[in-house]
């Protein structure tokens, strides 16, 4: 009961005339930029993050939270109406998705199963996440400096490993990150390091460009490729209006018990690290094929929609626990959205809960509203929603690169923000074509000063001695265990692979 | 001739990426190492190069692994096209100091799309007012930033 309290205390921190309005703004945003074509949800948070220099902190992570939250809706929409998934979670949704809006001609419907799917779920988690969020707060508080080390090394390398095709390029990227990080000043001491010389490098590589440019500029280098290809019909026929997209009695029952389902399993899953909406959709829709269903999956089922959907967005409440309550993101949109959270202010941790509940409970109850929001705009974009969707990337790129170039200059008021952000994106366009996603690179690059103090304050206590670290209590024993397991296993898996006795495809 | 900005190179970015990497790593490492050094057994604590250092080494480990990876993966191909955004990029800076920043970026649109797109004044008139909202109204107006005026603005306005 204590926690709906919070709650409700939550609820009176963002019922201000400017943060509701924040919260709108974000959900409008957030969903229009998630639905735009090629930019997706990473790369939208991220070019919408100089948004937030107008507010106050209360306001700005409300917006972010309302930003990050109504992009899981967007994605959807291409997925129905094109066959083209706007994000990875949404490549299940097209499955029913498209065949309901084209062969069973019920488009309107369609985005309005995945959109009511969506709210259900995200209410599901959010609704989890209030009780989760500071129990993981509690048990985070039994964490040492030794403890948290193991604990973000091992997100650490669990987002490296799963991110991206091949595991060791994640992990080559997670330490680049940490690289770049520490350039600038040793917090400790108090004096320069890595900065060879440049005065602007003495305040380190700048979060805001740094982001801009690894996502939304090299998103706009790769858009460069499609920007000739001919833009896909719609085999939509039929007016798209909100009255026709209105679903029925039946239909509501018929999503409900698939949505609350998948709510509940999708939250669990976006609580791990490097799983996130994609693996929390298909799962959903997965557990779906196990149960009845009025028609046959992957023809155009409502029921196929509602599980994958509503898994999506419980599992982007349900990431918010680790987030809140260890600092520890679980995917490349939640690691842009934790380095906004810390520009503004806020260290996630154990201790949030404690010394910062009107942030906290600000930003869940924000959530929840956030919700209502978007699924509010949602059913009022849908009669724009295939002129939306039919803008022409060739138009975009301009739009975007302008966006990339006041957004990473107003951080920095110099063309110092303008280089970061140029140089960054070209290295995150040459790292994504070689197969290296950037995703575990802009999660180390936030934790990395959280772990190098960790790391150093956990040395000191054990007098230099890495056993007393790394064995220093039954939790650390655990952690060091799981550490291990994810680092050998593919690397056993590889030898088992390449010396026969395991059958598959050899690794990369 | 024609010129075919479109044309494929295939480059072995899967080797190179792992090559910088390592320089990468080699370089933090000999100054974390050389420099700031690792432990300091006075006081018992560890030095500003300890961490940066041990992330060092497992990166030059880590590149090893991943260029004897690369070795068996094809190599990814790269167009000159995609290499005309960060070039108006550079171009924008250049132009920034002589006209400023704003006038910088809408001629950039304008050009963009008008001249190589090819797109209708329409299109290009609307993709403008967009972006004259996005940078005069939300980021110049609402958020005051203060854009570069540039050689001539200085002229100008003094």
């Amino acid at each position: 009961m204590e926690n709906f309290a919070l709650l409700f205390h939550g609820f009176q921190v963002v019922f201000t005339l400017q943060n509701i309005g924040a919260c709108l703004l974000g959900a409008f945003l957030g969903l229009i930029v998630g639905a735009m074509p090629g930019i997706g949800s990473l790369a939208g948070v991220a070019l919408l993050l100089p948004l937030t220099y107008k507010f106050n902190p209360t306001t700005a992570i409300v917006l972010l939270g309302a930003l990050y939250y109504s992009n899981m809706y967007g994605g959807a929409f291409s997925a129905i109406l094109l066959n083209i998934p706007g994000d990875s979670p949404a490549v299940m949704t097209a499955l029913d998705g498209y065949p309901m809006a084209t062969v069973k001609k019920r488009p309107g419907q369609a985005l309005f199963t995945a959109n009511l799917a969506s709210c259900i779920g995200g209410t599901i988690g959010m609704i989890i996440l209030a009780f989760l969020g500071p129990a993981l707060a509690d048990a985070g508080l039994h964490f040492g400096p030794a403890e948290m080390t193991i604990l973000l090394l091992v997100a650490m390398t669990s987002i490296g490993w799963l991110v991206g095709s091949n595991p060791t390029n994640g992990v080559v990227l997670t330490l680049l990150g940490i690289l770049v990080a520490s350039i600038g000043m040793d917090l400790q001491s108090g004096s320069p390091r890595f900065n060879f010389g440049n005065v602007y490098l003495l305040g380190g590589v700048k979060f805001i460009p740094f982001v801009i440019g690894t996502v939304g500029f090299a998103q706009v280098m790769k858009l460069m490729d499609e920007k000739d290809d001919k833009a896909k019909e719609s085999g939509i026929t039929e007016r798209l209006t909100i009255r026709g997209s209105l679903l029925s009695l039946h239909d509501v029952k018929r999503i409900l018990p698939p949505a609350i389902r998948s709510g509940i399993l999708g939250t669990f899953v976006g609580v791990l690290p490097g799983a996130g909406a994609t693996t929390g959709a298909f799962l959903g829709y997965a557990v779906q094929r196990a149960f009845k269903n009025e028609e046959p999956l992957g023809t155009g089922a409502m029921q196929g929609i509602a599980a994958c959907e509503a898994a999506n967005n419980a599992a982007a409440a349900g990431a918010f626990a680790p987030l809140l309550a260890l600092g520890i993101p679980g995917s490349g949109t939640g690691a842009v959205l934790l380095g906004g959270l810390m520009m503004w202010g806020l260290n996630p941790g154990p201790l949030l809960f404690q010394n910062e509940p009107d942030f906290a409970w600000g930003l869940i109850a924000s959530l929840f509203i956030a919700n209502i929001f978007a699924l509010m705009i949602a059913l009022g974009v849908i009669p724009m929603l295939l002129k939306i969707l039919a803008v022409p990337v060739k138009v975009l790129i301009p739009i975007i690169t302008v966006v990339c170039i006041v957004g990473s200059y107003s951080d920095t008021y110099s063309f110092y923000g303008v280089i970061i952000m140029l140089i960054s994106g070209v290295c995150g366009y040459l790292f994504e074509k070689s197969g290296y996603s950037t995703a575990p690179m802009l999660l180390s690059f936030v934790l990395a000063p959280l772990l190098e103090d960790n790391m150093r304050k956990a040395f000191v206590i054990s007098g230099g001695s890495t056993s007393k670290v790394f064995f220093n209590s039954a939790i650390s024993t655990v952690l060091t265990i799981v550490f291990c397991v994810l680092i050998l296993t593919p690397v056993i898996r590889a030898i088992l692979k390449k010396t026969g006795i395991l059958k598959g495809k050899k690794t990369k | 001739m024609k010129f075919d900005d479109k044309k494929t190179v295939k480059i072995p970015s899967k080797i190179l990426v792992p090559v910088v990497t390592l320089a990468v790593g080699v370089l933090f490492a000999v100054i974390s190492f050389g420099q700031y050094g690792f432990w300091d057994s006075t006081a018992m604590k560890p030095t500003k190069g300890f961490f940066p250092g041990i992330i060092s080494v497992a990166l030059i480990a880590l590149s090893v692994l991943a260029f004897i990876n690369g070795l068996r993966s094809p190599n990814a191909e790269f167009k000159l096209i995609n290499w005309y955004v960060p070039g108006a990029v550079l171009l924008i800076i250049a132009a920034t100091y002589v006209i400023g920043m704003i006038p910088s970026l809408l001629i950039f649109v304008f050009l963009w799309l008008k001249l190589y797109e090819k797109q209708s004044w329409l299109t290009t008139l609307i993709a403008l007012a967009i972006v004259a909202f996005i940078v005069i109204g939300c980021f110049r107006i609402w958020l005051d930033i203060q854009f570069p005026i540039g050689f001539l603005g200085e002229l100008i306005f003094g």
